[in-house]
């Protein structure tokens, strides 16, 4: 019973304290969105012009943010609660909960704005014309480097407001969080050149990841191409508990550094 | 005796260096515990093994019967505070003492109000934006008011100025007989905070040379002082530890017990003996080369 609480109290801490961060972090993107359909118009004058809605830009940044809090948090709240006398699993599992409520959070909150703007945007009549990702258009000969920047940044490529694309926004912004933790966790215990490993480990799977959503992925990777968004849910979940396997691996016994 | 903390045969190692070399001890519930040794003696690794930080290389530690790591009830029982530089925590202080507040079952968040009072603490301040004093008061202050029923002092007061660090030994003496727990004071300002001490282990390169109540430890020595050339002529052949003299007083620290005999001849003859000092022992059993 104890246990239980104190894993209830530790998703609740983690939760809040990233659902800080993201608030700064919407608002931030948010004024970036506005002056980048605002800017031009003042200065080119009005002719219509297509901007990207403001749920799918928070689609791509969303997933570079938190595997960057993803980082951040493996390193610092870890230390941090085990000095407050918490254990390693209890933060894994606190951890782990709390932030998963915000990726359920934030998809919501960025269709909430998205719908904002798109009312403001219909109400003030102005030459924007929003539109959802369009497919990548990555060619399949592109250079070995783009392609793993493309996957990483640009995993699944169905981005139009749904009921299942709002799972899968959820399901991405955790799979990079994991990412981020592993690569941070990975850091904080072997530092050098074993961390940089986790960063290779993090980009082998982000291609697998990729390529389970159907992006071009060098030739020589036999990876299904999932590209039913069903059947791809379940290999980004798949690979969501192996890294979770993979950091508790790395954190269960982990020394805290003085 | 009650056996709160047993240590059996510990040893840690970071790669091929030994840094704990098979200590045993066992330390009691309710008592203040002074652990002295060197820089680099091995005292933060061996807090930090009972503390869970980290794990032993081999040996077994048992607190309150159970292996600590990864032991939830064990672990929010033990407070290990360590001179840190807080320098990524951009929080404010308060929320150090929400933590204290979930995470402490013990906190007492009235005295935690109380000693932040004393040590001039602003709330509201980044805690990386307190200077090196106040970030020593703000650790002894989370020390003292999570009253961890095991509560791990490591050289936590050395930023602190004198008059801070008399107030803190005091309140921590007030504090501890209102609520007794295990303290394990870390320090090398040995001659400062000896008084507080009940019983004394001092761990030179990695072992264990002495663990004891205080007492017995300073009747280890004796101070021998008076008129310079009879105390000379006293302590010949006997191993000196220290020496001062004042005009013709001469005081000398000396190692080994006195008999009963040696005792009486030195008072006829008109010499003073006192106890030795915990520094000066402190630095004979630690000397170079031994």
């Amino acid at each position: 019973m104890k246990k239980k609480s104190i894993r209830t109290k530790l998703a609740i801490d983690l939760f809040t304290l990233q659902g800080k961060w993201t608030v700064w972090f919407l608002k931030i993107m948010f004024v970036v969105y506005i002056a980048h359909i605002l800017y031009p118009l003042i200065h080119n004058g009005e002719s219509v012009r297509a901007v990207d809605d403001f749920y799918a830009r928070s689609y791509i940044f969303g997933n570079i943010y938190m595997l960057v809090i993803g980082i951040i948090t493996s390193i610092s709240c870890l230390p941090y609660y085990v000095q407050n006398g918490i254990t390693r699993r209890d933060y894994f599992f606190g951890a782990t909960i709390g932030t998963l409520g915000l990726a359920i959070i934030i998809p919501l909150v960025a269709l909430i704005i998205h719908f904002l703007t798109k009312g403001m945007i219909d109400w003030t009549n102005l030459p924007i014309d929003l539109k959802g990702l369009t497919e990548a258009s990555a060619a399949e000969e592109d250079p070995f480097i783009a392609q793993m920047i493309l996957a990483v940044i640009y995993a699944p490529s169905v981005v139009e407001i749904s009921g299942l694309s709002i799972l899968v926004f959820t399901v991405n912004l955790f799979f990079y969080y994991v990412i981020g933790w592993m690569i941070g966790a990975g850091f904080y215990r072997f530092g050098g050149i074993k961390g940089m490993m986790f960063i290779v480990l993090a980009l082998a799977i982000f291609l697998i990841n990729s390529g389970i959503w159907g992006n071009p992925v060098p030739a020589w990777l036999p990876i299904p191409d999932l590209t039913l968004s069903f059947y791809a849910i379940i290999g980004t979940v798949s690979l969501i508990f192996i890294v979770l396997g993979i950091i508790r691996l790395v954190t269960r016994n982990m020394r805290i550094k003085l | 005796m009650n056996k709160f903390i047993e240590v059996n045969n510990l040893c840690l190692s970071y790669k091929n260096q030994q840094v704990i070399k098979n200590i045993s001890f066992s330390l009691e519930q309710g008592k203040i515990y002074g652990l002295i040794g060197r820089n680099g003696a091995g005292k933060t690794s061996l807090l930090s093994l009972l503390a869970s930080f980290n794990q032993p290389t081999a040996g077994t530690i048992k607190i309150d019967g159970e292996v600590p790591f990864e032991n939830a009830r064990i672990m929010q029982e033990v407070a290990f505070i360590y001179d840190r530089d807080f320098k990524d925590e951009s929080s404010p202080v308060k929320e150090m003492f929400d933590t204290l507040k979930r995470y402490r079952p013990n906190f007492d968040e009235e005295y935690a109000k109380y000693l932040l009072d004393r040590f001039e603490l602003p709330l509201k301040k980044p805690v990386n934006k307190l200077s090196k004093g106040k970030k020593a008061a703000l650790n002894v202050t989370i020390g003292l008011s999570s009253r961890a029923p095991i509560t791990i002092f490591d050289e936590a007061y050395l930023g602190m100025d004198a008059p801070t660090r008399t107030f803190f030994y005091k309140e921590l003496l007030e504090d501890q007989a209102r609520y007794p727990r295990t303290f394990i004071l870390s320090t090398h300002l040995v001659s400062e905070m000896d008084y507080l001490f009940e019983e004394v282990l001092i761990i030179h390169r990695g072992e264990l040379v002495f663990h004891d109540d205080f007492e017995t430890l300073i009747s280890r020595g004796a101070a021998i002082t008076g008129d310079f050339s009879k105390v000379d002529q006293f302590v010949q052949g006997k191993k000196k530890l220290s020496e001062q003299t004042l005009g013709r007083t001469k005081s000398v620290m000396i190692y080994g017990n006195l008999t009963e005999e040696e005792k009486e001849k030195a008072r006829s003859i008109g010499l003073d003996i006192g106890p030795v000092n915990l520094q000066d022992l402190f630095i004979y059993l630690t000397e170079e080369g031994k």
